[in-house]
């Protein structure tokens, strides 16, 4: 059976953070061309390796991989705020 | 996958391009194959044919010896400990295709065992595959390498 494909969002939190892949590569140990094989989608890591990725770029794993595709940020940002949701001009 | 602290590869001092690599590849199994090939055609006396076989073996064993002292030798036979999970994984899907290659060739080899019947021919064909065979995982990996840069 093929593994499925693993979705992820490495570069944009890596980026976020301003660290390099070099620097990401030392931090979770790994060759940094690795890292640039996980951003690509060319490979999908090991169950520790994501939990270490997690915990260096600060992130939930759920929010760094997921099965299906992210949607892009500009659709997330395009969302409407729900009414129940607090607005910054509203008063508490 | 341990989680014991990966013990960095060491920086091999031949360092070569993929594409460089490949090329080297080809180079090498191509001569060493088309030597052994040559080989049959030689007669007794010493003939253009003869200084070409030489130079075929000679440049498959050079280009060979310079693909396996580069960086992929590393990623080859180095220890576990010094690669990680997908240096691994390639390198596990490299020894499957060598292995596969071995197979292949010694199958094929078995179709025609008279042509191997002579001791000569068969001291060329060990050598043939004993060359092709310790350069073959170094060149897959070498082929599935692209380039990607170390920093950004």
């Amino acid at each position: 059976m093929q593994n499925p494909m693993v979705h992820n969002r490495i570069a944009l939190f890596r980026t976020e953070r301003g660290i390099t892949r070099k620097e990401l590569a030392e931090a979770v140990d790994v060759n940094p061309q690795t890292i640039g094989f996980l951003e690509r989608g060319a490979y999908s890591p090991s169950v520790e390796l994501a939990l270490r990725l997690a915990q260096v770029l600060g992130a939930r794993v759920d929010m760094l991989f997921s099965l299906d595709p992210f949607p892009p940020l500009a659709t997330q940002l395009d969302q409407p705020t729900l009414p129940d949701q607090p607005t910054l001009n509203e008063t508490p | 996958m341990s989680s014991t602290k990966r013990t960095p590869a060491r920086r091999h001092p031949l360092t070569i391009s993929p594409r460089v690599a490949r090329a080297l590849s080809v180079l090498s199994m191509g001569a060493l194959w088309g030597w052994f090939l040559l080989k049959f055609s030689l007669g007794d006396a010493p003939d253009s044919r003869t200084f070409l076989a030489g130079s075929l073996a000679l440049i498959g064993v050079g280009t060979g010896m310079l693909l396996f002292a580069s960086q992929y030798l590393n990623q080859a036979y180095a220890r576990g400990a010094e690669l990680d999970e997908r240096e691994l994984t390639e390198r596990n899907r490299a020894y499957r295709y060598t292995l596969f290659y071995l197979f292949a060739v010694l199958a094929l080899s078995y179709l025609r065992t008279e042509a191997l019947a002579s001791p000569g021919v068969l001291s060329n064909f060990i050598v043939v595959l004993f060359f092709t065979t310790v350069v073959f995982t170094p060149a897959v990996l070498a082929w599935w390498d692209r380039g990607e840069p170390d920093g950004e």
